[in-house]
Order: structure tokens, then C-alpha cells, then sequence
């Protein structure tokens, strides 16, 4: 049967697996029918990267085609671009020159224009001006398709008082904020009055960002690097109550703090938490499993949890006699759900305990942890099946995961 | 496009309890399955309610061989019963995941009869099974150059000179 005989719906949900471009180009290059159905994978997605050389902006792209060739039965492919800023060389002229940029009138503002399906927006420049920032931000604003926006920007201290206008992006469901440091940059500001909001990213918030920014649609919150203490940063999540997916970092309570009246999160599915290299006594492990259980109350729906050590350091391997395994596995006991654990070094069970955690949660399919070698500790063998997160690979420390509890369901 | 006939009800045992759909291929072979093993295919399920509104049962003539047709029903009737988030029309898509051992084996045919079964699974809207003869096509191609994917695909070039060299087709190339 000819290939041409089937819809061409299909044939492009088929090149929707190709996720090698190259592959996809020489399907477009194969035959018209072809063509039809590859080039709006093709150019779904494109990076554009900018380059500072002496105080002008250069261009390239990283797609197949230079913005001067993008021909407009092309353009309506477009539904995400990942702009990346790149300061090239490092003298202080050359940060001037970037910081001094203006995009208004610059090609990718016209670039911009020139995308109506374009639906996500990512900024990623390790510099930008105040003027710049906020062009962008106006830029933005014109775009009511916008679902999707994410900065990852070392921002200079200044005024941002236009970008808190992307709260009347409506639309927006996706938002990411990478070191948005400035102290007197409210995040109220960006969060509020954003109706559909579902995803928010941030990285090393301030504390003193956080006053009301609940939001009950939120569906995911990766709050990272933050500085809140145990109790403050459970009272920030209570303004979250639908999550679904947590990535935060775990800070222990700071002495004399009352915490723990939170009502929790009870639709959380996956929470990953991060905690310092610090929690090295059986107390301090307590204190991070109470936490936990207050996020994360007894029968919450979770899928997976993951726990996860910042900081190792080398020679100095936690003990097993730290984490308690007991507390450990009478934690995991509160959700009975899950199907997935991944946890730190430290946290070798014996087999007794692999099995006691297996009853305990009938759904679990994988136990993913990093073992020291000793006798008798799951993950020993030569024949477990091997993962190393990625997250977790530290130069001159070698990870022996990690055992997997295969069930013949 | 009409795709019921109306038969006589002594030729479709679906009154009884265990309900049964008479499927008749192109090649006009009568195929007779229970109705739970194809309710995985939306657009059988959609033919069913047919009936039930109409309380009249008939045979559902489909545009594919009886092999093809009996490949789909191996495998509605191999996940019966299983929950497949693909054909959860309330889940939101799935991402993309490896095609599924059983399926790597039964999907494990020449390309002609890939072609046919995901066509004929587009039709009868099994959305996993067409998840999966995607996957398997998609590994098919994967890292081939245009010439071999000409070959492997069984397509010709049908571009003209200029537009192969058209700055339009450097674009995808």
C-alpha cells in the first residue's frame, strides 16, 4: 500500500515521533506530500540566538532557515521560540553594550510580529537593560495568543515596572522566572490576576516576594532556592491548594518556629523535595518527615516522591544511621499510591525493609536510589538495573543505583 | 458515508447477554466479535449507541480486508479490559513513551501491513493502536537519509529540479 493512500493527519501524528530534526528534514525533503506534512514540525519550535560583538547585535539562527529567508507559509508554523541572548566576549565594554540594548525596533521585534501562531515565548539572556526588558514585556503584551512565557535573566538592578503588566496576559498558563533577583521586584505583581495560570516556575525567589500570591489554579509550583524556613514555606503552599506537582526545597525550621498547621496539599501526585547536606542526625531527618507529612498529608494521592541531597560532599557519606529507616518506611506507609521513589545515597534499605516498603505501597514499581557498596543493601548486585539521575552525577562521586522492585502485575 | 447495512437479526446473536457485533470486512467476510472487546474503538462504540437509540441491531461494513480487521481484533482483544491512557478521551495526551513489548512483536509486520492496520486503526479511532504503528513507523525512519527513506517508505520523488534547489526546500534542508 502506497504511503500516499494515508491521511495526511496521520502521516504528520507519525513525523510527530521523529524527534531527530534531521530525520524530519529528510522526510520534508522526500516527497511534496511529504514536505506537507514534516515542515510544520519542522519549524514548530525554533531557537534564535543573538549575539553582542562590539555593542551591535548579530543575528543567527539555529533553525533551518535565517530570519531573511523565513518565508511567510512558513512563519504560521511557528508556536515557540527560545530566545537566547549571548554576550559575546566579557570586557566591561562588551557589558555595556549588552545592557544597553534596545530590541524595539531591533530585528526580532519585527521577527516577533511576524509569528501569529506563536503560543511560547522563552527569554533566556544572562544580561538585559531595564529598557530592554521592558520592550520585551511589550512585545509580549501584543501577543494574546500567548500561553507560555519563561525568562531565565540575571537582571541588572533597575526598574521593572512594566513587566508585571504580563498580568493582563489573560491567556497565560505557563510562567518561569530564573533569578529574578531584584529585591524590590514584587511577584504579587506578576501572579496575580492571572486567571489561568497552571504552571509557575521560580528559582531563588525572595522572601519578601511572598505576601498573597495564592493562586487555586496553580496545577505545578517549582519553587527552588528559596530561603523560607519550614514553617513560613508551608504557609506559602497552603496558597496553592490544587497542586499537582511540587519541586521545592526543604529549609529546617529555625528555632523557636511553631509550624505544622497547614492543612496540606490533598491532591498532590509528585513531590520532589530538596534539602542541604546538612540533615545528618536522626532529629533533623524527624523534622524533614514531618514536613513532609504535612505537605504531602497521610493518603494524598502521590505517585512519586523524590528526594533529593544538594550539596554531597565527597568522602563524607551520610551514615544509614541518619536517616532512620524505620521512620523511613512507616513515612512512605501515609502513600499507599505510589509508584515511584527515588531517594539519596544514604537511604539503603536492607532487603527486610525493601520488602516491608513493597507491602506498604502495593503500587510501587521502582525504587530508584544511589548505593555505597556494602554487604546486603539493595542495589549491590551486578545485575540490578542501573540509573543515575542526572540531578544528582557530582564529579568524582560514583553512583551505584539502584534497584528496581519489577512486579508482575 | 452509509456504513450499516441492515441484516437480519437471526444473523447477529447480540440479543442474549453476551452482545455481539457482526463486522463485515471489504473483502466481504462476516466477522463476529463480542461488543466489549471492540468498545476500546470509538467509532464502534459510537455505531453502538446508534443501535441502542434505534433498537435495531445491524452488521457495520468496514473499508478494510478481513486480515487487517482480524489484526485490530487480536489486539482490542489482547489489552480487553486494560486501561489505555491514549484512548482516555478525557487524559490529557500521553508524551512520547516506547512502543509497548506486545506491540513491538505484533506490530512486528511488513511495512505494507503497518500501513494498512494504522489506517485502518484511524478509522475505527483506537487511538493507542495508532499511537503505537506511529511509534513503529517513526523507528522505521529514524536517522535514514531522503534516498533510503525513499526506499523504505516505497515513495518518488516528485519535486522538480527548481524546487529541490528552491531556497524554500533549503529551508527544511
Amino acid at each position: 500500500m502506497p504511503v500516499r493512500r494515508i491521511p495526511l493527519e496521520m502521516l504528520v501524528l507519525v513525523f510527530a515521533h521523529v524527534d531527530d530534526l534531521k530525520a524530519l528534514v529528510s522526510c520534508a525533503r522526500t516527497c511534496r506530500f511529504f514536505y506537507k506534512a514534516a515542515t510544520p514540525l519542522i519549524f514548530r519550535e525554533i531557537k534564535v540566538k543573538q549575539l553582542y560583538k562590539g555593542g551591535e547585535v548579530g543575528w543567527y539562527f539555529e533553525s533551518y532557515s535565517p530570519f531573511a529567508t523565513l518565508s511567510p507559509h512558513l512563519r504560521v508554523h511557528v508556536r515557540s521560540v527560545r530566545h537566547i541572548v549571548i554576550p559575546f566576549g566579557f570586557s566591561f565594554e562588551m557589558s555595556r553594550a549588552t545592557r544597553n540594548w534596545q530590541p524595539t525596533g531591533a530585528p526580532w521585534v519585527d521577527f516577533i510580529s511576524l509569528l501569529p501562531n506563536m503560543t511560547s515565548y522563552s527569554l533566556d539572556a544572562r544580561r538585559i537593560g531595564d529598557s530592554s526588558f521592558m520592550a520585551v514585556v511589550n512585545v509580549l503584551l501584543q501577543r494574546p495568543n500567548l500561553t507560555e512565557v519563561r525568562w531565565a535573566v540575571r537582571t541588572i538592578p533597575g526598574n521593572f515596572d512594566q513587566a508585571p503588566l504580563l498580568r493582563l496576559h489573560r491567556q497565560l498558563r505557563v510562567l518561569s522566572i530564573t533569578n529574578l533577583l531584584s529585591s524590590h521586584v514584587n511577584l504579587d505583581m506578576y501572579i496575580e490576576n492571572l486567571p489561568r495560570l497552571e504552571v509557575l516556575r521560580l528559582v531563588e525567589p525572595s522572601p519578601t516576594q511572598i505576601t498573597s500570591w495564592g493562586n487555586p489554579t496553580l496545577k505545578e509550583l517549582t519553587c527552588r532556592d528559596h530561603t523560607w524556613p519550614a514553617g513560613e514555606c508551608l504557609t506559602v503552599l497552603q496558597e496553592f491548594p490544587n497542586l499537582k506537582r511540587l519541586n521545592i526545597t526543604y529549609r529546617p525550621k529555625v528555632t523557636g518556629e511553631t509550624i505544622y498547621t497547614s492543612l496540606g496539599l490533598r491532591h498532590l501526585r509528585h513531590l520532589t523535595v530538596w534539602y542541604d547536606d546538612e540533615i545528618r542526625d536522626r532529629t533533623r531527618f524527624m523534622d524533614l518527615k514531618e514536613w513532609i507529612l504535612r505537605v504531602a498529608p497521610p493518603h494524598t494521592p502521590l505517585e512519586s516522591l523524590t528526594l533529593v541531597r544538594k550539596n554531597l560532599l565527597i568522602g563524607m557519606p551520610a551514615s544509614r544511621a541518619t536517616f532512620s529507616s524505620g521512620h523511613f518506611v512507616d513515612m512512605l506507609t501515609a502513600y499507599p499510591l505510589l509508584n515511584s521513589l527515588e531517594v539519596p545515597s544514604h537511604y539503603v534499605l536492607t532487603r527486610d525493609e525493601a520488602a516491608a516498603v513493597a507491602k506498604a505501597c502495593p503500587y510501587l514499581q521502582c525504587i530508584a536510589f544511589s548505593v555505597y557498596n556494602e554487604s546486603d543493601v539493595v542495589g549491590d548486585s551486578s545485575r540490578d538495573r542501573r540509573r543515575t539521575p542526572g540531578h544528582l552525577t557530582q564529579p568524582g562521586v560514583t553512583f551505584q543505583p539502584l534497584q528496581l522492585l519489577e512486579r508482575n502485575r | 458515508m452509509p456504513t450499516i447495512v441492515s441484516v437480519d437479526d437471526s444473523t447477529v446473536p447480540g440479543e442474549g447477554s453476551s452482545r455481539l457485533l457482526l463486522l463485515v470486512s471489504s473483502d466481504n467476510k462476516h466477522i463476529v466479535v463480542e461488543e466489549d472487546i471492540m468498545s476500546r474503538s470509538r467509532f464502534i462504540s459510537k455505531q453502538v449507541e446508534g443501535f441502542e437509540a434505534t433498537s435495531q441491531r445491524h452488521a457495520i461494513l468496514l473499508p478494510f480486508s478481513s486480515f487487517v480487521l482480524n489484526k485490530v481484533i487480536e489486539y482490542c482483544s489482547h489489552y480487553r479490559g486494560y486501561y489505555l491512557l491514549e484512548d482516555d478521551p478525557d487524559a490529557a495526551p500521553p508524551g512520547r513513551s516506547p512502543v509497548r513489548e506486545w506491540d513491538q512483536e505484533f506490530l512486528d509486520v511488513d511495512r505494507n501491513m503497518l500501513l494498512r492496520i494504522i489506517k485502518a486503526a484511524h478509522y475505527l479511532e483506537i487511538k493507542s493502536l495508532v499511537g503505537s504503528c506511529a511509534r513503529a513507523i517513526a523507528d522505521m525512519i529514524r536517522g535514514k537519509t531522503t534516498e533510503e527513506m525513499r526506499e523504505i517508505l516505497g515513495v518518488e520523488n516528485d519535486f522538480t529540479p527548481e524546487e529541490e534547489h528552491s531556497p524554500s526546500s533549503k529551508c527544511t534542508g
